[in-house]
C-alpha cells in the first residue's frame, strides 16, 4: 500500500527533529536522507551528503573543492559490511572535523528490506542488496570509551582504521605545504605538481639524487587520490628483480569489473631500470595493462653518463668473444627513449639546490627544527654568518646532503644558534676551497706522466720483490724479457759497464743469485 | 673488495634469523658474487632495531609485523625511507590477518603487504622458507649504499693516477 504524501513528510519531519545524527543509505550505496543532526555533526551541508556514494575502506576522505566539482565517495560514513548485507548491529562511525582532529560515535546500523528467496538460498549472497537506516548517539565518544572497544582479537575495521591513519598521515607528510621554498623555480614545481596530480596523467621527475624527487612523486599520488582506495606501488629500479617485477605487474592488472582505483605506479632511479625490464614495463604500459599512472623519477646526468658508458662498452664488448652473462648483467644500460616518452607525459624539474639559493633559510630551519624534535638540545637558529657559509656550497648531495649537513652541526653546536664553526669540517673545508680564485684548468704531458708512473711501478715492484726480476715481472703482469726491455728503456738497469742514471731510483745489480 | 653490512632482525622468537642465516650460508657457497658480507644480530624490541640502523650507516633491519605493531611499524619504515634507510617487512605467518571478502577492498595479508611498501618497505616476505628471495634484494641495496658513500674525489688527474700505484709501502 503506497504511503500517502502526508506521512512520509510527518516521519521526515520527526526525523529532521531528532538530536541524533541519523541516515539512510540505500541498497546502491547511495545516501538517501540525512537529518540536520547529520549534516552539522560531518560539518557539510545536506545537499552535500545526500547523493553521494558511500564506501568502506580507509582512503583519505578528500575536500570536495579539491575534487573540482566531482562529489568523490564519503568513507566516513559507510556502515559496515555485515550490515548492507542484511545483518543488524551496533559499531562506530568516525569523521574527521574541522582542524583534522578525529570524531567517533556509537552507532546503530538497522537493515532496511528483506532478503529475496535467491539470497536465502543462495551462499554467495549478494552484499549491498539493502538498504541500511543509521542512528548515532547523541554524543561523541570518549578517548577511554574508544580505548576500551579496543578488543584483543583485531577486526576487519580495526586494520582498516589503522591503514587509514597511516595513509592520512601520509597524505599529510607529503602535502605540497611540506614542499618548501618561495622561490620561481619552486613555485613552478608545485603548481606542475597539481597539474600532474588533477590529471592523472604519466609524470616523469628529473632532477639529482636527494633534490627530493620521490617527496614530489608522493605528493603527486597523495593528492590526487580523490575517489577509492587508491594504493602507491614504488618499485626502486636499482634493486628490482625479476620476480618483484611480475608480482607488481600482476597487481596492477585492471580488473574485469573495471572502476580500478587510482593507483600510482612509483619507479624510482629510472635510469637503473634493467633492458629487459624496460621492455616489459613499456609493453605493458602500450597495451593498457596497467590500471595505475606512472610517476618516475630519473637522474638525468646519470642517465647521459650511462649512455656514454654503454656506447663505449658496446665498441669493446664487439670484439670480445663469449661475454658472460654477468657482463652483461653489469653492462650500463641506455634508457629506451620509447619509454621515456611514454612516462612524461608531464615532466617536472626539480631545481639544484644550489640555484635557489633564496629557499637556503628556510630549509635549513625545517631541518634544524626536526632536528629539535625528541631532543634534549634545543636551538632556535642560524647564525646569518653560517647562512652565507652555507649558500658558497655547491650541495652535490643535495636536499639530503644539506639535512645531513644540519645534523651534524644540531649535535655539534654548545650555543642556541649554530655558527659556521659548528659545521662539519670537511664540508668548512670544502666551501673555503670553493671561496678561493679557481686554479687553472689541469694541464699535463701524457707521455711523461706514463713513463714516471711506469717507472715507479717498476721501482716499488723490484723493492718489493727484493731485487728479484722474475718475481717483479709477474708482479707487474709482464714477461721477464719486457720487463729487461723497460728497464734498459727508463735507464734503470746497471751493468758492469754502465751507471744508472742519476735519479731516486736505486741500483739493480743485472745478474740476480736468486734467478 | 667486499664491504661488511649489518643486518639487524627485530623478532620475537628467532625463527626468521635462523632462516636468514641459513639462507646466506646457501647463497653464498651457491657462488654467489660476494660483494655484501652481512652479520646478521637479533633484537627483540623496535627501540633496539631503531638504535641499531641509527647506529651504523651499513645497516639494514628485518622486521617481524604483526597486528600489534603494524600502524608503529608503518611510521617507522616511512620515517627511515625519507632518510633512505629501508627495512625489509617479515610478515608474521601466525598472526590473523583477518579478511572480508564483502568489503570492495578487503584487509588482508595483501593489502598489508602493500601498504608496508608503500610506506617504503625493500620487500616484504610471506614466509621464514621465502627468505632466500630477499637476499637478492637487500644485497643489491646495500651495495648501491655502498657505492653511494664512496667519497667523491677531488684530486688531479695525477694525483689520481699516483695514488693508484700499488705496494704503497714498498
Amino acid at each position: 500500500m503506497p504511503r500517502s504524501p502526508q506521512i512520509a513528510d510527518s516521519l521526515t519531519k520527526l526525523l529532521d527533529q531528532s538530536s541524533r545524527p541519523i541516515y539512510v543509505v540505500d541498497a546502491g550505496r547511495r545516501i538517501v536522507y540525512c537529518n540536520p543532526a547529520l549534516a552539522a555533526w560531518v560539518n557539510l551541508q545536506p545537499k552535500r551528503i545526500v547523493g553521494r556514494r558511500v564506501e568502506f575502506h580507509s582512503e583519505e576522505p578528500k575536500n570536495e573543492e579539491a575534487t573540482h566539482g566531482d562529489l568523490a565517495p564519503l568513507t566516513d560514513l559507510c556502515p559496515p559490511p555485515h550490515a548492507l548485507a542484511g545483518e543488524a548491529g551496533q559499531g562506530t562511525i568516525s569523521c574527521q572535523a574541522l582542524g583534522g582532529r578525529m570524531l567517533h560515535r556509537a552507532a546503530e546500523f538497522l537493515p532496511l528490506g528483506r532478503a529475496t528467496k535467491r539470497q536465502k538460498q543462495s551462499d554467495n549472497v549478494v552484499a549491498q542488496e539493502f538498504g541500511v537506516l543509521v542512528m548515532l548517539a547523541p554524543e561523541d565518544l570518549s578517548p577511554q570509551e574508544i580505548a576500551a572497544e579496543v578488543s584483543v582479537e583485531p577486526k576487519a575495521d580495526e586494520l582498516h582504521s589503522t591503514i587509514r591513519r597511516f595513509r592520512r598521515g601520509q597524505g599529510q607528510r607529503y602535502s605540497i605545504k611540506s614542499l618548501l621554498g618561495s622561490s620561481p623555480a619552486m613555485q613552478k614545481v608545485r603548481t606542475q605538481i597539481e597539474a600532474a596530480a588533477v590529471g592523472g596523467a604519466n609524470t616523469l621527475i628529473v632532477g639529482r639524487r636527494g633534490s627530493g624527487r620521490s617527496h614530489i612523486a608522493r605528493a603527486i599520488h597523495y593528492y590526487g587520490n580523490n575517489d577509492d582506495a587508491a594504493r602507491l606501488l614504488p618499485i626502486d629500479c636499482e634493486v628490482l628483480t625479476d620476480e618483484l617485477l611480475a608480482r607488481t605487474l600482476d597487481k596492477l592488472r585492471p580488473s574485469r569489473a573495471g572502476g580500478d582505483a587510482r593507483q600510482s605506479l612509483v619507479l624510482e632511479n629510472l635510469e637503473c631500470l634493467p633492458a629487459t625490464h624496460q621492455s616489459l614495463l613499456l609493453a605493458a604500459i602500450r597495451q593498457n595493462a596497467l590500471s595505475a599512472r606512472v610517476i618516475a623519477t630519473l637522474d638525468l646526468q646519470k642517465t647521459n653518463n650511462a649512455e656514454s658508458e654503454a656506447e663505449r662498452t658496446e665498441g669493446e664488448t664487439k670484439n670480445t668473444a663469449g661475454e658472460s652473462a654477468e657482463t652483461r648483467k653489469n653492462a650500463p644500460t641506455k634508457l629506451d627513449p620509447a619509454l621515456v616518452d611514454v612516462v612524461s607525459t608531464i615532466t617536472i624539474r626539480v631545481p639544484q639546490l644550489a640555484d635557489r639559493l633564496e629557499d637556503l633559510p628556510i630549509l635549513a630551519q625545517f631541518f634544524l627544527e626536526a632536528c629539535n624534535r625528541g631532543n634534549n638540545k634545543q636551538i632556535g637558529s642560524l647564525r646569518s654568518e653560517t647562512l652565507d657559509s652555507l649558500a658558497l656550497y655547491s650541495w652535490p648531495g643535495e636536499l639530503d646532503q644539506l639535512r645531513d649537513v644540519i645534523e651534524a652541526a644540531h649535535t655539534a653546536c654548545a650555543t642556541h644558534a649554530i655558527a659556521s664553526t659548528d659545521l662539519p669540517p670537511m664540508f668548512f673545508h670544502a666551501f673555503r676551497a670553493a671561496a678561493q680564485t679557481r686554479r687553472p684548468p689541469e694541464r699535463i704531458v701524457l707521455d711523461e706522466l706514463l713513463a714516471a708512473i711506469e717507472k715507479e711501478a717498476i721501482v716499488r715492484a723490484l723493492a718489493q720483490t727484493g731485487g728479484n726480476k722474475s718475481e717483479a715481472a709477474t708482479l707487474l703482469g709482464m714477461t721477464r724479457p719486457r720487463l729487461y726491455r723497460r728497464l734498459e728503456q727508463l735507464g734503470l738497469l746497471v751493468d758492469d759497464s754502465e751507471r744508472v742514471a742519476p735519479s731516486e731510483a736505486p741500483e739493480f745489480i743485472e745478474n740476480d743469485a736468486a734467478e | 673488495m667486499p664491504s661488511s653490512h649489518s643486518w639487524i632482525v627485530c623478532e620475537t622468537a628467532g625463527r626468521w634469523a635462523a632462516a636468514l642465516r641459513l639462507a646466506v650460508a646457501r647463497w653464498q657457497c651457491a657462488g654467489a658474487d660476494c660483494v655484501v658480507l652481512p652479520r646478521i644480530h637479533e633484537v627483540r624490541s623496535l627501540a633496539d632495531l631503531e638504535m641499531g640502523i641509527k647506529a651504523s650507516s651499513n645497516a639494514v633491519g628485518f622486521v617481524e609485523v604483526s597486528n600489534d605493531n603494524l600502524a608503529l611499524i608503518l611510521e617507522i619504515f616511512a620515517k627511515n625511507a625519507r632518510r633512505n634507510s629501508r627495512c625489509v617487512a617479515l610478515l608474521d605467518s601466525e598472526s590473523s590477518w583477518q579478511a572480508n571478502s564483502e568489503t570492495p577492498q578487503p584487509v588482508n595479508r595483501e593489502s598489508v603487504a602493500d601498504v608496508l611498501m608503500e610506506a617504503g618497505a625493500l620487500c616484504v616476505v610471506n614466509s621464514p622458507r621465502q627468505i632466500g628471495s630477499a637476499i637478492a634484494i637487500v644485497t643489491q641495496y646495500c651495495t648501491v649504499r655502498a657505492a653511494m658513500a664512496a667519497p667523491d674525489g677531488d684530486e688531479s688527474i695525477a694525483e689520481r693516477a699516483w695514488a693508484s700505484v700499488p705496494w704503497q709501502d714498498a
